[in-house]
Protein backbone atom coordinates (compact mmCIF):
# COMPACT_ATOMS: atom_id res chain seq x y z
CA UNK A 1 0.00 0.00 0.00
CA UNK A 2 1.28 3.41 -0.91
CA UNK A 3 1.97 5.70 1.95
CA UNK A 4 1.01 9.50 1.75
CA UNK A 5 2.10 12.28 4.02
CA UNK A 6 -1.35 14.19 4.31
CA UNK A 7 -0.73 17.27 6.01
CA UNK A 8 1.98 17.65 2.95
CA UNK A 9 -0.95 16.36 0.15
CA UNK A 10 -3.11 18.85 1.82
CA UNK A 11 -0.84 21.93 1.53
CA UNK A 12 0.53 21.38 -1.79
CA UNK A 13 -3.23 20.57 -2.93
CA UNK A 14 -4.52 24.67 -1.35
CA UNK A 15 -4.59 26.13 -4.98
CA UNK A 16 -5.78 23.15 -6.86
CA UNK A 17 -8.60 22.80 -4.21
CA UNK A 18 -9.48 26.75 -4.01
CA UNK A 19 -9.63 26.82 -8.03
CA UNK A 20 -12.17 23.10 -7.83
CA UNK A 21 -14.31 25.62 -5.57
CA UNK A 22 -14.55 28.42 -7.74
CA UNK A 23 -15.43 26.88 -10.75
CA UNK A 24 -17.69 24.41 -9.59
CA UNK A 25 -19.12 26.43 -6.43
CA UNK A 26 -19.25 23.32 -4.55
CA UNK A 27 -17.68 23.82 -1.06
CA UNK A 28 -16.47 20.28 -0.12
CA UNK A 29 -15.30 21.42 3.55
CA UNK A 30 -19.21 21.32 4.19
CA UNK A 31 -19.17 17.81 4.11
CA UNK A 32 -19.24 15.75 7.00
CA UNK A 33 -19.26 12.07 5.37
CA UNK A 34 -22.55 11.27 6.30
CA UNK A 35 -22.50 8.74 3.34
CA UNK A 36 -26.23 9.09 1.85
CA UNK A 37 -24.96 10.10 -1.81
CA UNK A 38 -23.17 7.18 -1.40
CA UNK A 39 -26.26 4.85 -0.70
CA UNK A 40 -28.45 6.48 -3.60
CA UNK A 41 -25.71 6.96 -6.20
CA UNK A 42 -26.85 4.52 -9.29
CA UNK A 43 -23.35 4.26 -10.62
CA UNK A 44 -21.39 3.76 -7.52
CA UNK A 45 -21.68 0.10 -7.91
CA UNK A 46 -19.83 0.13 -10.85
CA UNK A 47 -17.08 2.70 -9.92
CA UNK A 48 -13.99 3.02 -8.19
CA UNK A 49 -14.81 5.81 -5.60
CA UNK A 50 -18.58 6.42 -4.22
CA UNK A 51 -19.07 10.13 -3.80
CA UNK A 52 -18.37 10.32 -0.57
CA UNK A 53 -15.04 8.98 -1.11
CA UNK A 54 -14.23 11.48 -3.53
CA UNK A 55 -15.04 14.39 -1.18
CA UNK A 56 -13.12 13.08 1.46
CA UNK A 57 -10.39 12.23 -0.97
CA UNK A 58 -10.27 16.23 -2.05
CA UNK A 59 -10.57 17.19 1.56
CA UNK A 60 -7.40 15.24 1.89
CA UNK A 61 -6.01 16.96 -0.76
CA UNK A 62 -5.18 13.91 -2.86
CA UNK A 63 -6.29 15.91 -5.85
CA UNK A 64 -4.50 13.63 -8.55
CA UNK A 65 -5.83 10.78 -7.01
CA UNK A 66 -9.87 12.27 -7.92
CA UNK A 67 -8.87 13.54 -11.24
CA UNK A 68 -7.52 9.95 -12.32
CA UNK A 69 -10.73 8.37 -10.53
CA UNK A 70 -13.54 6.62 -12.97
CA UNK A 71 -15.81 7.90 -10.44
CA UNK A 72 -15.84 11.49 -12.21
CA UNK A 73 -16.68 9.96 -15.58
CA UNK A 74 -19.33 7.85 -14.50
CA UNK A 75 -21.15 10.07 -12.84
CA UNK A 76 -25.03 10.96 -14.44
CA UNK A 77 -25.52 13.99 -13.04
CA UNK A 78 -28.87 12.70 -11.89
CA UNK A 79 -28.62 14.56 -8.16
CA UNK A 80 -30.10 11.89 -6.51
CA UNK A 81 -27.18 13.09 -4.04
CA UNK A 82 -27.88 16.32 -4.23
CA UNK A 83 -31.59 16.11 -3.17
CA UNK A 84 -30.23 14.56 -0.32
CA UNK A 85 -27.48 15.30 0.87
CA UNK A 86 -27.83 17.38 4.38
CA UNK A 87 -25.44 20.45 3.31
CA UNK A 88 -27.34 20.63 -0.19
CA UNK A 89 -23.62 20.11 -2.10
CA UNK A 90 -24.10 19.78 -5.81
CA UNK A 91 -21.65 16.72 -6.36
CA UNK A 92 -22.76 16.20 -10.13
CA UNK A 93 -21.27 20.03 -10.66
CA UNK A 94 -18.30 19.18 -8.62
CA UNK A 95 -17.93 16.32 -11.06
CA UNK A 96 -18.11 18.38 -14.01
CA UNK A 97 -15.53 20.29 -13.11
CA UNK A 98 -13.14 17.55 -12.14
CA UNK A 99 -14.09 16.16 -15.70
CA UNK A 100 -12.87 19.41 -17.68
CA UNK A 101 -10.37 19.71 -15.01
CA UNK A 102 -8.85 15.96 -15.72
CA UNK A 103 -9.24 16.31 -19.20
CA UNK A 104 -7.27 19.77 -19.35
CA UNK A 105 -4.42 18.31 -17.12
CA UNK A 106 -4.12 15.18 -19.91
CA UNK A 107 -4.55 12.13 -17.71
CA UNK A 108 -5.49 9.30 -19.35
CA UNK A 109 -9.12 8.56 -18.20
CA UNK A 110 -9.69 4.49 -18.07
CA UNK A 111 -13.11 5.50 -19.18
CA UNK A 112 -12.51 5.80 -22.78
CA UNK A 113 -15.67 4.88 -24.12
CA UNK A 114 -17.34 7.93 -22.11
CA UNK A 115 -14.91 10.17 -23.32
CA UNK A 116 -15.32 9.50 -27.07
CA UNK A 117 -18.98 9.72 -26.52
CA UNK A 118 -18.84 12.73 -25.78
CA UNK A 119 -16.02 14.27 -27.74
CA UNK A 120 -18.53 12.54 -30.77
CA UNK A 121 -21.24 14.10 -29.48
CA UNK A 122 -20.20 17.67 -29.48
CA UNK A 123 -18.86 17.04 -33.02
CA UNK A 124 -21.65 16.26 -34.33
CA UNK A 125 -23.47 19.43 -32.81
CA UNK A 126 -20.35 22.01 -34.07
CA UNK A 127 -21.02 20.38 -37.73
CA UNK A 128 -24.24 19.66 -37.58
CA UNK A 129 -26.44 21.55 -35.15
CA UNK A 130 -28.31 18.36 -34.36
CA UNK A 131 -27.50 14.94 -33.01
CA UNK A 132 -29.35 11.65 -35.04
CA UNK A 133 -27.73 8.38 -32.69
CA UNK A 134 -27.46 7.21 -36.12
CA UNK A 135 -24.27 9.15 -37.20
CA UNK A 136 -24.07 8.70 -33.28
CA UNK A 137 -23.67 4.60 -32.93
CA UNK A 138 -22.05 4.59 -36.56
CA UNK A 139 -18.90 6.69 -35.13
CA UNK A 140 -18.96 5.02 -31.54
CA UNK A 141 -18.49 1.57 -33.12
CA UNK A 142 -16.45 2.69 -35.00
CA UNK A 143 -13.70 4.67 -33.00
CA UNK A 144 -14.19 1.83 -30.57
CA UNK A 145 -13.55 -0.71 -32.42
CA UNK A 146 -17.30 -2.61 -31.77
CA UNK A 147 -18.65 -2.71 -35.42
CA UNK A 148 -21.24 -5.49 -34.41
CA UNK A 149 -22.24 -3.33 -31.25
CA UNK A 150 -25.72 -3.40 -30.73
CA UNK A 151 -26.16 -3.96 -34.57
CA UNK A 152 -29.30 -6.88 -33.16
CA UNK A 153 -31.82 -3.67 -31.92
CA UNK A 154 -30.92 -1.74 -35.67
CA UNK A 155 -32.64 -3.78 -38.23
CA UNK A 156 -36.19 -3.10 -35.32
CA UNK A 157 -35.29 0.91 -34.94
CA UNK A 158 -35.11 1.28 -38.93
CA UNK A 159 -38.26 -0.20 -39.24
CA UNK A 160 -39.83 1.44 -36.44
CA UNK A 161 -38.66 4.36 -38.20
CA UNK A 162 -36.94 5.48 -35.40
CA UNK A 163 -33.44 5.32 -37.32
CA UNK A 164 -32.87 8.62 -39.31
CA UNK A 165 -29.84 7.68 -42.03
CA UNK A 166 -29.62 11.04 -43.08
CA UNK A 167 -28.54 13.57 -40.59
CA UNK A 168 -30.67 16.53 -40.44
CA UNK A 169 -28.83 19.74 -40.74
CA UNK A 170 -29.36 22.88 -39.67
CA UNK A 171 -29.29 26.01 -41.28
CA UNK A 172 -27.88 28.25 -39.19
CA UNK A 173 -24.37 25.87 -39.20
CA UNK A 174 -22.53 29.06 -38.95
CA UNK A 175 -23.94 30.48 -35.80
CA UNK A 176 -23.45 27.01 -33.96
CA UNK A 177 -19.61 26.95 -35.66
CA UNK A 178 -19.46 30.65 -34.01
CA UNK A 179 -20.12 29.25 -30.42
CA UNK A 180 -17.60 26.41 -30.53
CA UNK A 181 -15.07 29.07 -32.31
CA UNK A 182 -15.95 31.67 -29.92
CA UNK A 183 -15.23 29.22 -27.04
CA UNK A 184 -12.09 28.04 -27.89
CA UNK A 185 -10.73 31.64 -28.47
CA UNK A 186 -12.03 32.44 -25.29
CA UNK A 187 -9.69 29.38 -23.98
CA UNK A 188 -6.85 29.66 -25.83
CA UNK A 189 -6.67 33.21 -24.39
CA UNK A 190 -6.52 32.03 -20.83
CA UNK A 191 -9.91 32.89 -19.96
CA UNK A 192 -10.62 32.72 -16.36
CA UNK A 193 -14.07 31.89 -15.82
CA UNK B 1 -52.59 29.95 -24.60
CA UNK B 2 -49.39 29.27 -26.98
CA UNK B 3 -46.12 27.99 -26.52
CA UNK B 4 -42.70 28.10 -28.10
CA UNK B 5 -42.46 24.34 -28.58
CA UNK B 6 -38.66 22.73 -28.25
CA UNK B 7 -39.19 19.33 -29.58
CA UNK B 8 -35.16 18.19 -29.39
CA UNK B 9 -33.45 15.49 -30.95
CA UNK B 10 -34.38 12.68 -29.93
CA UNK B 11 -38.40 13.64 -30.79
CA UNK B 12 -37.27 13.55 -34.43
CA UNK B 13 -36.43 9.97 -34.65
CA UNK B 14 -36.49 7.39 -31.85
CA UNK B 15 -38.92 9.19 -29.82
CA UNK B 16 -41.49 9.94 -32.92
CA UNK B 17 -43.98 9.04 -31.13
CA UNK B 18 -43.80 11.20 -28.61
CA UNK B 19 -43.49 14.19 -30.81
CA UNK B 20 -47.00 13.53 -32.86
CA UNK B 21 -48.78 12.94 -29.52
CA UNK B 22 -47.57 15.80 -27.86
CA UNK B 23 -48.92 17.77 -30.45
CA UNK B 24 -51.50 15.78 -31.00
CA UNK B 25 -52.38 16.48 -27.04
CA UNK B 26 -51.76 20.17 -27.58
CA UNK B 27 -54.31 20.18 -30.29
CA UNK B 28 -56.98 19.00 -28.72
CA UNK B 29 -56.36 20.84 -25.74
CA UNK B 30 -56.25 24.11 -27.62
CA UNK B 31 -52.58 24.77 -26.83
CA UNK B 32 -50.67 26.89 -29.40
CA UNK B 33 -47.17 25.25 -30.32
CA UNK B 34 -44.87 27.37 -32.08
CA UNK B 35 -42.12 25.01 -33.17
CA UNK B 36 -38.30 27.14 -32.61
CA UNK B 37 -36.95 27.31 -35.64
CA UNK B 38 -34.04 26.40 -36.93
CA UNK B 39 -33.20 25.04 -33.43
CA UNK B 40 -30.03 23.37 -32.04
CA UNK B 41 -29.34 20.78 -29.78
CA UNK B 42 -29.42 21.85 -26.48
CA UNK B 43 -25.85 19.90 -25.89
CA UNK B 44 -27.66 16.93 -23.46
CA UNK B 45 -25.48 16.11 -20.31
CA UNK B 46 -22.15 15.94 -22.79
CA UNK B 47 -21.98 19.79 -23.28
CA UNK B 48 -21.96 20.89 -19.40
CA UNK B 49 -19.05 17.44 -19.03
CA UNK B 50 -16.93 19.42 -21.23
CA UNK B 51 -17.16 22.94 -20.89
CA UNK B 52 -18.22 25.79 -18.65
CA UNK B 53 -19.98 27.69 -21.48
CA UNK B 54 -20.91 25.75 -24.18
CA UNK B 55 -24.26 24.83 -22.63
CA UNK B 56 -25.59 28.23 -21.85
CA UNK B 57 -24.46 29.25 -25.80
CA UNK B 58 -26.26 26.51 -26.94
CA UNK B 59 -29.51 27.49 -25.16
CA UNK B 60 -29.39 30.77 -25.27
CA UNK B 61 -29.52 30.60 -29.42
CA UNK B 62 -32.36 28.59 -28.82
CA UNK B 63 -34.43 30.33 -25.87
CA UNK B 64 -34.24 34.09 -27.59
CA UNK B 65 -36.08 33.10 -30.49
CA UNK B 66 -38.79 32.28 -28.27
CA UNK B 67 -38.20 34.96 -26.03
CA UNK B 68 -38.49 37.33 -29.33
CA UNK B 69 -41.59 36.25 -29.73
CA UNK B 70 -42.35 36.86 -26.06
CA UNK B 71 -43.23 33.00 -25.55
CA UNK B 72 -42.32 30.27 -22.60
CA UNK B 73 -41.17 27.56 -24.16
CA UNK B 74 -42.80 23.89 -23.40
CA UNK B 75 -40.11 21.23 -24.15
CA UNK B 76 -40.96 17.81 -24.55
CA UNK B 77 -37.36 15.92 -23.61
CA UNK B 78 -36.05 15.91 -19.77
CA UNK B 79 -32.76 16.00 -20.62
CA UNK B 80 -33.25 19.78 -22.67
CA UNK B 81 -35.77 20.61 -20.23
CA UNK B 82 -32.62 20.52 -17.46
CA UNK B 83 -30.19 22.19 -20.16
CA UNK B 84 -32.33 24.63 -21.25
CA UNK B 85 -34.07 25.60 -17.38
CA UNK B 86 -30.83 25.60 -15.49
CA UNK B 87 -29.40 27.70 -18.24
CA UNK B 88 -31.87 30.64 -18.42
CA UNK B 89 -32.05 30.39 -14.70
CA UNK B 90 -28.93 31.01 -14.26
CA UNK B 91 -28.73 33.54 -17.20
CA UNK B 92 -31.33 35.88 -16.00
CA UNK B 93 -29.26 36.08 -12.26
CA UNK B 94 -25.86 36.52 -13.48
CA UNK B 95 -25.32 39.49 -15.97
CA UNK B 96 -21.76 39.22 -15.99
CA UNK B 97 -21.98 35.67 -17.76
CA UNK B 98 -24.77 36.47 -19.57
CA UNK B 99 -22.74 39.59 -21.30
CA UNK B 100 -19.95 36.69 -22.15
CA UNK B 101 -22.79 34.42 -23.77
CA UNK B 102 -24.26 37.13 -25.40
CA UNK B 103 -20.34 38.12 -27.50
CA UNK B 104 -20.23 34.53 -28.12
CA UNK B 105 -23.52 34.04 -29.90
CA UNK B 106 -23.58 37.35 -31.41
CA UNK B 107 -26.98 38.54 -29.98
CA UNK B 108 -28.90 39.88 -26.89
CA UNK B 109 -30.54 37.09 -25.21
CA UNK B 110 -32.39 38.11 -22.03
CA UNK B 111 -33.08 35.31 -20.11
CA UNK B 112 -36.81 36.74 -19.53
CA UNK B 113 -38.84 33.71 -20.90
CA UNK B 114 -39.15 30.42 -18.84
CA UNK B 115 -38.56 26.79 -20.09
CA UNK B 116 -41.15 24.66 -19.25
CA UNK B 117 -41.76 20.73 -19.07
CA UNK B 118 -44.57 19.72 -21.63
CA UNK B 119 -46.00 17.83 -19.19
CA UNK B 120 -46.44 21.20 -16.81
CA UNK B 121 -46.87 23.42 -19.94
CA UNK B 122 -50.07 21.56 -20.49
CA UNK B 123 -51.48 22.05 -16.50
CA UNK B 124 -50.55 25.45 -17.08
CA UNK B 125 -52.06 25.93 -20.64
CA UNK B 126 -55.24 23.74 -19.81
CA UNK B 127 -55.62 22.67 -16.21
CA UNK B 128 -56.18 19.31 -14.75
CA UNK B 129 -59.77 19.67 -15.55
CA UNK B 130 -60.20 20.97 -19.39
CA UNK B 131 -57.37 17.82 -19.32
CA UNK B 132 -60.12 15.74 -17.82
CA UNK B 133 -62.93 17.14 -19.66
CA UNK B 134 -61.03 15.88 -23.11
CA UNK B 135 -61.14 12.21 -22.43
CA UNK B 136 -63.13 10.89 -24.64
CA UNK B 137 -61.78 6.73 -23.94
CA UNK B 138 -61.15 6.52 -19.77
CA UNK B 139 -58.23 4.23 -20.12
CA UNK B 140 -59.56 1.67 -17.31
CA UNK B 141 -57.86 -1.47 -16.69
CA UNK B 142 -54.76 -0.16 -17.33
CA UNK B 143 -51.89 -0.10 -14.06
CA UNK B 144 -49.89 2.78 -14.36
CA UNK B 145 -46.94 3.02 -12.74
CA UNK B 146 -45.58 6.82 -13.52
CA UNK B 147 -41.96 6.91 -14.08
CA UNK B 148 -40.41 10.71 -13.97
CA UNK B 149 -37.02 10.17 -14.01
CA UNK B 150 -34.01 12.24 -12.41
CA UNK B 151 -33.82 15.32 -14.62
CA UNK B 152 -37.34 17.43 -14.33
CA UNK B 153 -37.43 17.42 -10.66
CA UNK B 154 -34.20 17.95 -9.25
CA UNK B 155 -32.60 20.97 -10.44
CA UNK B 156 -30.32 23.23 -8.37
CA UNK B 157 -29.79 25.38 -7.21
CA UNK B 158 -33.25 25.82 -7.10
CA UNK B 159 -36.35 23.66 -8.12
CA UNK B 160 -38.42 25.34 -10.74
CA UNK B 161 -41.68 23.95 -9.88
CA UNK B 162 -42.98 22.71 -6.98
CA UNK B 163 -42.89 18.72 -7.36
CA UNK B 164 -41.60 16.88 -4.36
CA UNK B 165 -38.02 15.50 -5.81
CA UNK B 166 -38.54 12.37 -4.19
CA UNK B 167 -42.19 12.10 -4.87
CA UNK B 168 -43.64 14.29 -7.42
CA UNK B 169 -47.25 14.16 -8.67
CA UNK B 170 -47.82 15.87 -11.41
CA UNK B 171 -47.50 13.27 -14.33
CA UNK B 172 -50.02 10.92 -11.52
CA UNK B 173 -52.18 13.49 -11.42
CA UNK B 174 -52.84 13.95 -15.47
CA UNK B 175 -53.34 9.89 -15.59
CA UNK B 176 -55.39 9.97 -12.82
CA UNK B 177 -57.86 12.09 -15.79
CA UNK B 178 -57.22 9.84 -17.83
CA UNK B 179 -58.67 7.22 -15.94
CA UNK B 180 -55.96 5.30 -15.42
CA UNK B 181 -55.42 3.40 -11.77
CA UNK B 182 -52.43 5.21 -10.75
CA UNK B 183 -50.38 2.74 -8.50
CA UNK B 184 -47.70 3.92 -5.99
CA UNK B 185 -43.98 3.03 -6.07
CA UNK B 186 -40.35 3.24 -5.20
CA UNK B 187 -38.70 4.47 -8.08
CA UNK B 188 -40.85 7.67 -9.49
CA UNK B 189 -37.34 9.45 -9.76
CA UNK B 190 -34.31 6.63 -10.22
CA UNK B 191 -32.73 7.30 -12.78
CA UNK B 192 -32.38 4.76 -15.72
CA UNK B 193 -29.01 5.30 -16.62
CA UNK B 194 -29.38 8.60 -19.01
CA UNK B 195 -26.24 9.30 -21.23
CA UNK B 196 -24.76 5.94 -20.12
CA UNK B 197 -26.61 3.64 -23.10
CA UNK B 198 -23.97 3.83 -25.38
CA UNK B 199 -20.59 3.75 -23.85
CA UNK B 200 -21.51 1.63 -20.22
CA UNK B 201 -24.92 -0.72 -21.56
CA UNK B 202 -24.14 -2.58 -18.28
CA UNK B 203 -25.30 0.04 -16.57
CA UNK B 204 -28.85 0.62 -18.27
CA UNK B 205 -28.93 -2.83 -17.89
CA UNK B 206 -28.15 -3.05 -14.07
CA UNK B 207 -30.52 0.19 -13.53
CA UNK B 208 -33.51 -0.41 -15.89
CA UNK B 209 -33.80 -4.51 -14.43
CA UNK B 210 -34.05 -2.11 -10.84
CA UNK B 211 -36.61 -0.21 -12.17
CA UNK B 212 -38.64 -2.75 -13.73
CA UNK B 213 -39.03 -4.82 -11.16
CA UNK B 214 -39.87 -2.08 -8.83
CA UNK B 215 -43.05 -1.77 -10.91
CA UNK B 216 -43.56 -5.26 -11.33
CA UNK B 217 -43.81 -5.02 -7.13
CA UNK B 218 -46.10 -2.77 -7.47
CA UNK B 219 -48.34 -4.79 -9.43
CA UNK B 220 -47.96 -2.50 -12.67
CA UNK B 221 -49.54 -3.74 -16.05
CA UNK B 222 -47.08 -0.57 -17.81
CA UNK B 223 -44.97 1.92 -17.02
CA UNK B 224 -45.56 5.95 -18.33
CA UNK B 225 -42.67 7.97 -18.48
CA UNK B 226 -41.92 11.57 -20.27
CA UNK B 227 -38.60 10.76 -21.02
CA UNK B 228 -37.12 9.60 -24.72
CA UNK B 229 -33.38 8.46 -23.25
CA UNK B 230 -35.31 6.57 -20.11
CA UNK B 231 -38.30 5.38 -22.45
CA UNK B 232 -35.86 3.66 -24.94
CA UNK B 233 -33.51 3.04 -21.79
CA UNK B 234 -36.13 1.07 -19.91
CA UNK B 235 -37.81 -0.72 -23.12
CA UNK B 236 -35.14 -1.33 -25.63
CA UNK B 237 -32.89 -4.06 -23.33
CA UNK B 238 -35.67 -5.92 -21.58
CA UNK B 239 -34.58 -8.90 -23.31
CA UNK B 240 -31.42 -8.69 -22.22
CA UNK B 241 -31.97 -7.74 -19.22
CA UNK B 242 -34.31 -10.67 -18.70
CA UNK B 243 -30.92 -12.73 -19.87
CA UNK B 244 -28.60 -11.33 -17.80
CA UNK B 245 -30.95 -11.40 -14.63
CA UNK B 246 -32.31 -14.37 -14.69
CA UNK B 247 -35.93 -12.93 -14.84
CA UNK B 248 -38.68 -12.84 -17.43
CA UNK B 249 -39.72 -8.99 -18.27
CA UNK B 250 -42.14 -7.68 -20.29
CA UNK B 251 -43.56 -4.06 -19.45
CA UNK B 252 -44.71 -1.87 -22.15
CA UNK B 253 -43.36 1.41 -21.61
CA UNK B 254 -45.27 4.64 -23.08
CA UNK B 255 -45.20 7.98 -23.13
CA UNK B 256 -47.70 9.63 -21.10
CA UNK B 257 -48.12 11.34 -24.31
CA UNK B 258 -49.32 8.54 -26.08
CA UNK B 259 -51.87 6.94 -23.23
CA UNK B 260 -53.14 10.47 -23.43
CA UNK B 261 -54.15 10.64 -27.21
CA UNK B 262 -55.32 7.21 -26.77
CA UNK B 263 -57.73 8.33 -24.86
CA UNK B 264 -58.03 11.65 -26.47
CA UNK B 265 -59.83 9.42 -29.45
CA UNK B 266 -56.55 8.85 -31.51
CA UNK B 267 -56.04 5.59 -33.02
CA UNK B 268 -53.78 3.24 -32.31
CA UNK B 269 -52.38 3.42 -35.81
CA UNK B 270 -51.77 7.29 -35.56
CA UNK B 271 -50.34 7.07 -32.72
CA UNK B 272 -47.75 4.43 -33.43
CA UNK B 273 -48.18 1.96 -31.31
CA UNK B 274 -46.29 -0.90 -33.09
CA UNK B 275 -43.15 1.43 -32.77
CA UNK B 276 -42.09 -0.03 -29.44
CA UNK B 277 -39.56 -2.85 -28.64
CA UNK B 278 -42.18 -4.56 -25.94
CA UNK B 279 -45.44 -5.15 -27.59
CA UNK B 280 -47.52 -2.63 -25.68
CA UNK B 281 -50.91 -3.87 -28.39
CA UNK B 282 -51.83 -6.72 -26.10
CA UNK B 283 -51.89 -5.45 -23.02
CA UNK B 284 -54.37 -2.52 -25.19
CA UNK B 285 -56.37 -5.35 -26.95
CA UNK B 286 -57.08 -6.84 -23.30
CA UNK B 287 -58.17 -4.31 -22.09
CA UNK B 288 -60.45 -3.26 -25.12
CA UNK B 289 -58.23 0.08 -25.14
CA UNK B 290 -57.93 -0.20 -29.15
Amino acid sequence: MEQVELNIACRAAEDDLREIQRLSEVDINKCYQCGTCAAGCPVAFTSDYNPRQIIRMLQLGLVEDVLRSKMIWMCIGCNICTTRCPRKLNIPRLNDTLRIMSKDKGFLTSEKEINIFGDLFLDLIEKKGRVTKARLALGFNLKTHQPFKDLNYYPKLFFMGKLKLLPTKVKGTAEIKRIFTKIREFKNKGGKH
Amino acid sequence: MKFAYFPGCALQSSAKNYDYTARAVARRLEIELWEIPDWNCCGALTAQQNDYLLPFALAARNLLKAEKEGLDVAVPCSICYKQLAAARFRLAEDETLRGKINEIIGRNYNAANKPYTFLESIIKGAGIKAIKNAVAKPLTGLKIVCYYGCSTVRLYPQSLNNENPENPMMMDQVMEAMGAEVLPWAAKTECCGAGHYMAKPEIINKLGNDIISLAEAANANCIVTGCPLCQNNLEMRQGEMSKIYNVKHSMPVFFFTELMALAYGLSAKEIGFKNHFVSVLPLLDEKRLV
